[in-house]
């Protein structure tokens, strides 16, 4: 069976993706669980008050954009620090996680000389940049 | 197993979802609510854990027939369920070698860019038919999880000219058998036109989709159990990541339901861990199968409107 040494060279950037995921992963779970205590308890004013969001959460997601109890695109930063956009940021942290791997794997991949997963880890940043951009949600 | 199967008959029955249905308004607070799907969401943890199914495929059928919640916000807490759950378990198997970069990242690539055309999809179809699909696909994961074999070490395959040219291949140390285990893989175009359907759909539905992730890189393209199983978690929070972002900039993302589904989750799945030895794996299996069956049809039944 054959297996290049590139596997074994590649623990190394699976290694920094794992700190780096085990860091961030970890801030967005807390900072959900602080932001969310925060939310339900009303220890921070709301934008949205948490009985609306009950009264309707039966209703699609449009619905809901068009009766203004929830903003589509990144119309929820303009109301930071309201608890629940709180809450909706530390959600946005953890979903960025992968991002945050993938910058310093790239890197790590340019200082081994990996040209060609470089080129895909900066791919997948792109993609999922293009993602966080709402460039397909508007 | 007869009190599973007993208690899903019951959920079954139209007038109980259709009870589920009618919260606004009446006299169901609202954090009773979030309570319960906090309880069922570290409940199934647990489960998941141990039948080795992701949180999403089990959360959305189930969250969407039976909560209250419109299908648009169950898919969201889906992902973000399945989303943490891969996130919590990264960083130790990509320490030990079992997750591996080099294999998952192409199919992440390729798989992320389809997830994101799903989850727009999945927000443009009427709710009835999203929920109507929904239940199809659920009773295809079920009939897949049944015929599938796993192979925990397949046998030793060439090395085709895509995976040569990306150097993927590996070696991990495998506790059970106390020796390192080298591997190849091969069919990866093939594996990757695949990894592009299982984004789609994961990004439509709301699905983890390890389910489909796991036997691709180990029948297919003949990757071992225990590494398929943990690259295909960094694959799952890849995709997640990137179709959760539509799903968020939609407004399909409560925090209200989202946060004590991901924290439930996140709980029972460490409990999951713990009480795994003692379980019987497949025992538990057949139990998930059989909600996972239930749970299609009701899922079917509520997309035709019964």
């Amino acid at each position: 069976m054959k297996y290049t040494p590139a596997a074994r060279e590649g623990a190394d950037v699976e290694k920094a993706y794992a700190t780096v995921l085990e860091r961030v992963s970890w801030a967005g779970v807390l900072a959900s669980l602080l932001a969310y205590t925060l939310y339900v308890f009303h220890l921070l004013p709301l934008s949205v008050s948490v009985e609306s969001i009950a009264g309707n959460w039966h209703l699609g997601a449009d619905e809901l954009v068009s009766r203004g109890i929830v903003s589509s695109g990144w119309a929820w930063v303009a109301n930071l620090p309201s608890a629940d956009m709180l809450s909706l940021a530390a959600i946005a942290i953890l979903t960025l996680t992968p991002v945050a791997c993938l910058l310093v794997s790239s890197a790590a991949f340019l200082r081994s000389k990996d040209y060609a997963y470089a080129l895909i880890a900066f791919l997948q940043i792109l993609v999922l940049a293009v993602a966080v951009s709402g460039v397909f949600t508007r | 197993m007869t009190v599973a199967l007993s208690g899903a008959l019951v959920m079954l029955l139209p007038g109980v979802s259709h009870a589920a249905a009618v919260l606004p308004g009446t006299d169901v607070a609202w954090w009773i609510w979030v309570l319960l799907l906090f309880i069922f969401s570290f409940f199934l943890g647990i489960i998941a854990v141990i039948a080795g199914v992701g949180g999403g495929v089990l959360f959305v059928p189930i969250v969407s027939s039976f909560f209250p919640f419109h299908i648009d916000f169950v898919r969201a807490a889906g992902l973000l369920v399945a989303l943490s759950g891969a996130l919590s378990a990264g960083a130790p198997l990509l320490r030990s070698g079992m997750a591996n970069l080099r294999l998952g990242l192409p199919m992440a690539l390729l798989g992320s860019v389809s997830s994101i055309f799903g989850a727009l999809v999945g927000l443009l179809l009427p709710a009835a038919f999203v929920q109507l699909l929904l239940g199809v696909v659920i009773i295809g994961i079920a009939v897949l999880m049944i015929m599938s074999k796993r192979s925990a070490l397949p046998e030793t395959v060439e090395p085709d000219c895509f995976s040569q040219l990306l150097c993927i291949s590996g070696v991990y140390h495998d506790t059970t058998l106390k020796q390192d285990i080298p591997w190849n893989i091969h069919r990866t175009a093939l594996g990757g036109f695949l990894f592009i359907f299982i984004g789609f759909i994961g990004g439509m539905f709301g699905l983890g989709a390890g389910f489909a992730n796991v036997p691709v890189f180990n029948l297919l393209m003949g990757v071992p159990l225990k590494v398929s199983v943990a690259t295909s978690g960094l694959v799952l929070s890849i995709n997640g990541s990137a179709a959760a972002w539509v799903y968020l900039l939609k407004g399909a993302v409560l925090p209200l339901i989202a946060i004590p589904a991901v924290a439930g989750m996140m709980m029972g799945s460490r409990i999951g861990a713990w009480l795994l030895p003692k379980f019987h794996p497949k025992s538990i299996r057949m139990v998930v199968i059989s909600i996972l069956v239930l749970a299609g049809l009701r899922s079917l039944l509520k997309g035709l409107g019964i």
